[in-house]
């Protein structure tokens, strides 16, 4: 909490329109570097769903963000030049903002290449599934992440401005995904799918986790403790109820873009990412050898029916 | 000509609220706004720019109160609008009690030849709690014994605390004028002669004083009021809103996706409507006017909970079958726990030849049966092109991480093959002890034919037995379980053709009977 505030106070302000914000709107904070290509669908895709503000922490990009959103009443950025690494790789920024911004709210936190997929998303809205889960008296939403691929090398996955992520990379792993709990938050901790298999086919139980608590009812007191894998306190990372189901969701992640390689090369340079960026020098190699991540048990995307069907998702007690 | 008026309770979303009052005032019935005081926006102001003049004209503003959940104030609010009601001089037949979050399901017509046909009833859910339990859980009795200062929402222990007291001191009450109280949904339709009845009622100091300590008085107040002036007989116990609860006691929300459910159920409002829930509402809108020109009708009120109630038994502990995330018995067991197909597993002693077992076996038309895959440095497949594409057999980490979840994997490839395969015993990967007890595994056992179990005797001979210890460990663990197993003596390490022939048979049965 402390760190939080230390690392709040690297942040600055750029465009603030939180006055906007109303008590039951619902929050979108992202950490972002150098990725406003990806900024028009993401907006779009959010704003439908019932998201009101966006608040960024622009860690030092160099692509236009700023000319990007900037007209936008719904967004406010600050800007740091901060390491990455040193805030914990964002959470501390993050932590900052939420207990300042999101208390009392519904808070979504995103990469902005993860588009949340839940049980009704093609016809109902986040702020219904919120409501929903307020009034059963849950606090948070769980969710497993899905990397999205194309069915080529990941440098023809090619995303133009403004484009669904969908059309470039439908494809995901349906199986291959393994659940343990773990004791020490009592989060689910969720690996597999694309990045163990092609990744880290060697050391499996390396392969990054996977569980994602995105969504949250925000209190002063509350804490991303590693990413948004892990939230403190331990309740928020229960899927659900003592006695029965709620729902989960599935979060798509585009990673596997040909924006990758340049993200690659310069993380590689400024080694700001978890676990010495082992990750990283993984996607290196694996960009340079033009690996396919495609393979016949690839399935592609339908929808959250199909998630369900696949026992990825939770539809739980939601009528 | 049946004339009608809606009070309308709302407390947020003109947008919708506004929707609801065109809708209902097509045909010249009045509808009565209560806007609750807490909300400080302008609603008359709102009004004349959503509404057309036609509708404007035959909306009314009841006294705005400040509601408050639970409390007299709800009671207040909706005696407000018969006030409003009562000064207009409007001549109705029906008064219908609803809240902004409602919205019809049936055209007004039909609502009125349903209420014309029955001639002069009372819709209102009127229970006595001396003869019906009404509420499931919580107070009942309660609510009207003691009286009620504070709200269970803000002060839950003060209002804990106040009912204990009152109840160790003995001190109860009574209701005023010999009422008898009544119990029932907050949502009604009554005629316009018997609330003017109840309006003077509520004038009455000694009602309005033992109501407004009571617990909920918005489902008891009125109820109470009708059952004693109203004879039973004309009382149909039910209003015209259709609404459910959920497990929590929170009433079900309906959204977008719920049409076909709405659309069913035979009652003319719906309670209540996401807010958001706007192509529901056109949908609804389409139904009713499509609906208005023929004579569709409604003998009874009655509620259609078959699909909800299926969703519930159904979603209370998961699919079955399939996988739930966030949830599992036994981090050993992985993903067998939601597998539902069924295979087969010769469990073998090291030196048998099963090979031409194998053979055999391969030659059945929908059977697969791969050789030692879960042991060794790679996965030894040995059934080419029916590999698995996610655990290459050069990347057995990606099998030993987990391998019970690699093995569903596996088996569901292909819904229409039934797959097994080999496991030598000793193995060193405890992947037998799941196998021998999973329900959907067919074991097969292979044993040397020897003496190390008598004929026609169930004791193991284990002077001898000492060989292959770990397999008649199995075996006599099995047996006792009362597991049925397949045995199979090979003699001089080959299997007799007998006992292919016998394994053949089993696993072709098991995959005729195999689901889909």
């Amino acid at each position: 909490m402390l760190k939080a505030y230390q690392h709040g106070r690297s942040l600055a302000a750029i465009i603030d329109n939180t006055g906007a914000i109303k008590p039951a709107d619902l929050l979108a904070f992202i950490v972002l570097r150098n990725e406003t290509v990806r900024l028009p669908y993401f907006l779009d895709y959010y704003r439908k769903l019932g998201v009101r503000h966006f608040l960024f922490i622009d860690n030092d990009s160099s692509d236009g963000f700023i000319d990007r959103v900037g007209a936008a009443p719904d967004c406010s950025v600050w800007h740091t030049r901060a390491s990455y690494k040193a805030s914990k790789y964002g959470v501390h920024w993050l932590n900052y903002l939420l207990r300042k911004y999101g208390t009392g709210h519904w808070c979504l936190t995103l990469d902005p290449d993860e588009f949340l997929v839940f049980p009704h998303s093609d016809s109902r809205s986040l702020t219904e599934l919120t409501a929903y889960l307020e009034q059963e008296g849950k606090t948070s939403f769980f969710s497993i992440m899905l990397d999205m691929y194309g069915d080529g090398a990941v440098d023809d996955a090619v995303y133009r401005q403004g484009q669904d992520p969908l059309d470039v990379c439908p494809w995901f792993d349906a199986t291959g995904y393994y659940q343990d709990k773990r004791p020490n938050y009592g989060e689910w901790w969720i690996r597999g799918g694309v990045r163990r298999r092609v990744f880290f086919p060697d050391q499996p139980w390396n392969a990054p986790a996977l569980n994602k608590t995105v969504l949250v009812k925000w209190q002063r007191y509350y804490a991303y403790i590693a990413s948004t894998h892990i939230a403190w306190p331990n309740k928020l990372n229960r899927p659900h109820f003592s006695d029965t189901l709620a729902p989960t969701g599935c979060l798509l992640h585009f990673k596997y873009l040909s924006l990758l390689r340049e993200k690659v090369e310069e993380e590689m340079e400024r080694k700001e990412h978890y676990a010495g960026s082992r990750e990283y020098s993984r996607y290196l190699d694996g960009l340079n050898n033009q690996t396919v991540l495609w393979s016949p048990a690839s399935v592609r995307f339908r929808g959250w029916r199909q998630c369900v069907d696949l026992g990825l998702m939770n539809v739980g007690r939601w009528f | 000509m049946m004339k009608l008026a809606f009070i309308i309770l709302a407390h947020n979303d003109p947008g919708n609220l506004f929707r609801l009052v065109k809708r209902l005032t097509v045909d010249n019935d009045l509808a009565i706004v209560h806007w609750d005081k807490k909300n400080p926006f302008d609603l008359q102001a709102a009004a004349k720019d959503h509404l057309d003049r036609p509708a404007l004209a035959r909306l009314r503003f009841a006294r705005r109160v400040a509601v408050e959940w639970g409390r007299w104030s709800m009671v207040e609010a909706t005696l407000a609008g018969l006030q409003e009601l009562e000064q207009s001089g409007e001549a109705v037949d029906y008064v219908v009690l609803l809240s902004g979050a409602d919205y019809l399901i049936k055209p007004v017509a039909t609502l009125k030849s349903f209420l014309r046909r029955n001639g002069g009833k009372e819709y209102i859910e009127c229970v006595d709690p001396d003869t019906d339990p009404w509420v499931v859980q919580g107070l009942v009795k309660e609510r009207f014994l003691h009286h009620h200062w504070f709200n269970w929402r803000d002060n839950p222990r003060l209002f804990d605390w106040s009912l204990k007291t009152q109840k160790k001191l003995g001190l109860k009450r009574k209701a005023p004028e010999n009422l008898k109280p009544h119990f029932g949904s907050q949502w009604w339709a009554l005629t316009w002669p018997t609330l003017q009845q109840v309006l003077a009622a509520s004038r009455r100091r000694a009602i309005r004083q033992f109501f407004k300590t009571t617990w909920v008085p918005d489902e008891m107040f009125f109820q109470t009021i009708v059952a004693s002036i109203v004879p039973k007989e004309s009382i149909v116990s039910s209003g015209l809103t259709f609404y459910h609860f959920t497990h929590q006691g929170k009433p079900l929300v309906f959204y977008n996706d719920h049409f076909d459910f709405l659309a069913q159920q035979d009652y003319f409002f719906a309670r209540k409507l996401s807010m958001q829930a706007s192509k529901l509402r056109d949908k609804l809108d389409d139904l009713i006017d499509n609906s208005a020109g023929s004579n569709a009708s409604i003998t009874a009120l009655n509620k259609h909970l078959d699909s909800y109630q299926y969703f519930i038994s159904v979603q209370w502990r998961g699919i079955p079958d399939r996988r739930v995330i966030g949830r599992q018995l036994d981090p050993w067991y992985g993903d067998l726990e939601w597998n539902k197909k069924p295979y087969f597993a010769i469990l073998s002693y090291h030196g048998a030849q099963l090979e031409p077992l194998r053979a055999a076996l391969n030659a059945l038309p929908g059977i697969c049966c791969y050789r030692e895959i879960f042991h060794g440095g790679h996965i030894d497949y040995a059934l080419p092109g029916k590999e698995h594409p996610l655990y290459p057999a050069n990347k057995p980490a990606l099998r030993d991480m987990k391998r019970p979840n690699f093995l569903v994997d596996l088996i569901n490839t292909n819904p229409n093959l039934v797959s097994g395969f080999i496991l030598r015993l000793p193995c060193g990967n405890e992947m037998e002890k799941m196998v021998i007890f999973d329900p959907q595994a067919t074991v097969i056992f292979v044993l040397p034919d020897d003496n190390y179990l008598p004929a026609g005797s169930d004791k193991l001979n284990w002077h001898s037995a000492f060989d292959n210890m770990i397999m008649y460990d199995y075996l006599a663990e099995v047996q006792r379980a009362g597991k049925k197993i397949t045995l199979l003596k090979a003699s001089r390490h080959v299997i007799p053709p007998e006992s292919i022939i016998e394994v053949s048979e089993q696993v072709r049965f098991l995959q005729t009977t195999a689901p889909r």
